[in-house]
Order: C-alpha cells, then sequence, then structure tokens
C-alpha cells in the first residue's frame, strides 16, 4: 500500500491532517485558554468568533485533507497503470492534470483555515486591548523567590 | 517588556542590545553585500530598537522585587502569543498563496522572490517554526510556572529567548525570499542562523531547568517531561543535522559535512523527529496541560501518560527512515524505520484514547464551550473583586 501512496499527494493530505488537525487545534484551544487570562476577563471579547472559527477549521481540514487523499491515490493509480502491451497508459503531465480539481479545492480548504486563523487574531487584539489587572490569590507561586 | 524588569536588568538587556547590534553590524560590514548584509543589518536595527525601548524606560519606576517575585511572569506569555499569530498570518498566507499558485502556475508573478520553490520554505518554516515554535515557547513559560508553582527562575532570558527565537525565523524566512537555502528540507536556514538558533535553544533549555529546580511541588509534572523532550531532542537533531562548512565566513552558503545516502538518513532523521519532538511531543505537552485544566478533570490515566512519553521517545526517533523507501538506503534501514513507524501507533493511540477518556464524563463542557468557560469564569472572579483598575497593558 505504501507503494502505490509512497512519493504521492497523499503525503502532504498525512502531514497537513496533523498539523491543521492536531498542532493547530490545540495551539488555538490554548490561545484561547490563556488569553482571556493574560486581558484578566471571564471570556473572549467575540464567543460567537470563537464558534466560527471552529467550524471554518474543521471544515477547511476535512476538505483539504479529502482533497489530498484522493489527488494521492489518483496519482498513485495512473503512475502504475499498464496497458496490454506493458507500456504505461499515462504520461506524467496527464497525472499533473488530473490534479486540477483536487489542487482547486486544496486552495479552498487552506483559505477557509486562513480565514478562521484570521478570526481568531482579531478576536486576541479585541480581547487584549482591554486588559485590566490580575490578581488571583491561587494563581501565585507558592513561596517568592527572589530572581536569580 | 521593560516594566517587569527592574533598573539593573534594564542595564542587561540594554548591554545584551547593544551587543546584538554590534554583532549585527559586524555581519553586515564582513559580508558587505547579498543575504547576509541584509541579516546582519536586520540584528543591528533590532539591536537599535531594544535599546532604545529599554534606554527610553530605563529610569520609570522598577517593580518592587518582593511583590514580582510573588507573581508568575506572564509578559513574555503574552508577547510569545502575539509572535505566535503574527507567524500564524505570515505561514498560513504563504500556504494558501503557494496552493493557489499550483492550480494556476501561470499566476506566478515575474519576481524571483515570489516564486513556488522561495515560497514553499516561508510557509513551512513559518508555520513550524514561526507559529509552533512561538506557542510552544509562549505555554512551556505558562506550564512551567503553574505545575511547579514557581516563577520564571530569571527575567531576562525569557525575552532573550523570545527575541532571539524570532529573529531566527525572520532570519530564515527573509534569506529564502533572497534565495539563500541549505536545501534541507525544514532545516533550510543557513549556518549563521543556526548557530544563533543554538545559543537561543541553550538558554531556553537552561531556563527551563533553573525553573524546574525551584519548584515548590515536590513532583514535575508530566507536561513539563514533554516540553523538556521537545527542547532537548530539537537541540541534537538541530545541530548535527546542521553541520556545515561555510564557504566563507562572510557569506551565507556553506556546504554540509554529511555526503550522499548518510546525508539523507541524517536529514531525514532530523526531518522526521522535528515532526516528532516539534510538532508531537511539545504539543503532548501542551495537551496534558491544557485537557485538565480546561475540562476541570484529572487525566485519566497518569500512569499511561508517562508511559505513552517513554513510548514516544523510543520508538519515533528510529522511524525516519521510512521517508526514504525505494532509495539507495540500505533495504534493512527502510525496514527498520518501517517497523518502528507501526509500532509507534501504540503510545501514539494511547495517548490519543488518554485524552478522550479524560474528556469522558465531560461532554457536555465539549458541547457547550460556554460552560467551561463559564466555570473558569466563577473560578476567577471570586478570586478577583472586580478590580476595575486598567494597567497599561500589562507587562509588555
Amino acid at each position: 500500500m505504501n507503494s502505490l501512496s509512497h512519493y504521492t499527494d497523499w503525503t502532504v493530505g498525512h502531514v497537513h491532517s496533523g498539523t491543521l488537525g492536531w498542532v493547530a487545534m490545540i495551539i488555538f484551544g490554548a490561545i484561547y485558554t490563556l488569553v482571556p487570562q493574560l486581558a484578566g476577563r471571564e471570556a473572549m471579547a467575540w464567543p460567537r468568533a470563537i464558534e466560527w472559527h471552529f467550524w471554518l477549521a474543521v471544515l477547511g481540514t476535512l476538505v483539504y485533507v479529502v482533497a489530498m487523499w484522493n489527488a494521492g491515490i489518483t496519482q498513485g493509480l495512473m503512475w502504475r497503470a499498464y496497458d496490454a502491451n506493458g507500456a504505461l497508459s499515462y504520461s506524467f503531465l496527464q497525472s499533473v492534470q488530473a490534479m486540477a480539481p483536487y489542487y482547486l479545492l486544496r486552495a479552498i480548504g487552506g483559505a477557509m483555515f486562513l480565514t478562521g486563523a484570521v478570526l481568531c487574531t482579531l478576536n486576541c487584539r479585541a480581547t487584549l486591548r482591554q486588559t485590566r489587572a490580575r490578581d488571583l490569590a491561587h494563581d501565585r507561586p507558592l513561596a517568592a523567590q527572589p530572581a536569580e | 517588556m521593560q516594566a517587569s524588569l527592574t533598573t539593573v536588568e534594564r542595564r542587561i538587556g540594554i548591554g545584551l542590545a547593544v551587543l546584538l547590534a554590534l554583532g549585527g553590524l559586524t555581519i553586515a560590514a564582513a559580508a558587505r553585500h547579498g543575504v547576509m548584509a541584509v541579516h546582519g543589518a536586520m540584528a543591528l536595527a533590532l539591536g537599535l530598537g531594544l535599546v532604545f525601548r529599554l534606554g527610553g524606560a530605563l529610569y520609570d519606576v522598577a517593580p518592587a522585587g518582593l511583590d514580582r517575585a510573588s507573581r508568575y511572569d506572564d509578559g513574555p506569555t503574552r508577547f510569545g502569543i502575539w509572535m505566535t499569530l503574527t507567524w500564524a498570518m505570515i505561514g498560513m498566507v504563504a500556504g494558501v498563496w503557494v496552493a493557489a499558485l499550483l492550480y494556476w502556475p501561470e499566476a506566478t508573478p515575474p519576481w524571483p522572490a515570489t516564486s513556488f520553490g522561495r515560497l514553499r520554505p516561508v510557509h513551512t518554516t513559518g508555520i513550524i517554526f514561526g507559529f509552533g515554535g512561538n506557542a510552544l515557547i509562549a505555554t512551556s513559560f505558562w506550564v512551567v510556572q503553574r505545575t511547579s508553582r514557581a516563577r520564571l527562575a530569571d527575567a531576562v532570558s525569557p525575552w532573550v529567548i523570545l527575541i532571539g527565537y524570532n529573529l531566527f525565523c525572520a532570519w530564515a524566512v527573509t534569506g529564502y525570499l533572497m534565495g539563500a537555502t541549505q536545501s534541507k528540507e525544514y532545516a533550510e536556514a543557513e549556518w549563521y542562523a543556526d548557530l544563533w538558533l543554538v545559543v537561543v535553544w541553550v538558554i531556553y533549555f537552561a531556563l527551563y531547568l533553573r525553573t524546574l529546580a525551584r519548584r515548590a511541588e515536590p513532583h514535575i509534572y508530566v507536561a513539563n517531561w514533554y516540553y523538556m523532550a521537545f527542547i532537548l531532542v530539537v537541540a541534537m537533531l538541530h545541530i548535527v543535522n546542521n553541520i556545515a562548512l561555510p564557504v566563507s565566513w562572510a557569506g551565507a552558503k556553506s556546504y554540509t559535512v554529511w555526503s550522499g545516502v548518510q546525508d539523507a538518513m541524517i536529514q531525514w532523521w532530523y526531518g522526521h523527529n522535528a515532526v516528532a519532538f516539534f510538532l508531537t511531543a511539545g504539543f503532548l505537552g501542551m495537551l496534558y496541560y491544557f485537557l485538565p485544566v480546561r475540562s476541570g478533570r484529572p487525566i485519566w490515566s497518569y500512569r499511561l501518560s508517562i508511559l505513552s512519553f517513554w513510548g514516544i521517545v523510543f520508538f519515533y526517533i528510529w522511524v525516519g527512515s521510512h521517508h526514504l523507501h525505494y532509495t539507495a538506503l540500505p533495504y534493512w534501514v527502510q525496514t527498520l524505520g518501517m517497523t518502528f513507524s507501526v509500532m509507534l501507533l501504540v503510545p501514539s493511540w494511547a495517548s490519543a484514547g488518554n485524552a478522550i477518556a479524560t474528556l469522558n464524563g465531560a461532554w457536555a463542557k465539549v458541547r457547550r464551550r460556554h460552560a467551561a468557560l463559564h466555570v473558569r469564569g466563577r473560578r476567577v472572579s471570586t478570586a478577583c473583586p472586580r478590580s476595575k483598575a486598567r494597567s497599561s497593558r500589562s507587562a509588555r
């Protein structure tokens, strides 16, 4: 199976399922936890923008990853298709041309993810601009130690 | 930045900024033209900017020592989150742009800097190092203080780490646009940027250890294990993969000391473990702090989280060769990498299962995320008697 997917866009889809779906998601989760606390507030300035960001990120990731999985399998199958005489059925260029719809979908999925990230950035800006003094008795070091 | 520093620390900061400016001037003067001269000028400008910023605030009221020591140092985290979001914008715009170029290759503008080959590493470096790296550093400062119940060991080095790290990212990305590259995927930055990152990384590791050493908790919480594995192994990978001989001390071009299939193997030992220890171990550290905090529940199995830690650390380091299937790499090395990749399913699914089991019983909070916000909010508001005093964008 690896010989089908190796060197294809399957790998690109695989990497982005990890980076968009795991790394970026957990970063945004941490940001939505930290930013209100850094601003001394109870919540982000625009709670509904978080919902929009979440669904844009989920849908963007799905569109991206599904497009790349299909692109990878298509490439793998086209590269190893032979005709009755044992010659390759497709030229490499044909396999590149077949990628057009997947590459368009990939750009759309990525743009959706980017839109969500822009919302997050503006939301963080709006939240941090209204920073209040924060003094939490439980959120302190146990013992005051001078800086070294 | 300057608001959380004492007068002595501001003086130290000015001294370091002057050193940075002089270093930048030396690099620019030695190189005279080309990529390295631009990078020297960038360091010079940053150093001068910091001198003016700190110098202008040198005699402002300094924080009282005991009061400062009884709080966590969150200014660097705040700055790090800003840089995370800045790099998210740069890296993601570059990503969408190159994705569009693949669909409309004829839309490539006629300038070399906007060609696919130069923008693609801007996307990968901007996201992995700019977005991911700043998020890791910013959250690690937050997490190590909370889980150790201790303030960061000193006030200057967090800023040195974050500013220095972002200078590395800016050097890398601007270098690609000007055509400078080591041609090693995810390690394209040239030799002097790599050396600079080593300095920053050693300061980072030292600060992390010094902060853990002054912890008030008896136990080192598992998130810190993951963060430390991330810092330590990334240092090891970065140094070994980037050993290179510069053509001249005054130019960006260098050649790696590794050659042939060994070069390929070391590159993918680095490349895959950048995924393993940068994008997985570090972020698992983030997960093991923020998931229990947000769901209000302890980790389902703490023992499993430690078992997964050793599983991931031990298995992951072997799998790089699966990037070199069907190449001149000896077959047994390919098989070894493939086998360890399959075995890696166990600790990675164990981590994911542990996370999901932690959420079990808290799914209502996931469905109604506002509820989770309110749980935290209540704790916050009882502890904080509605202080309306607005700090002047504290700690920046």
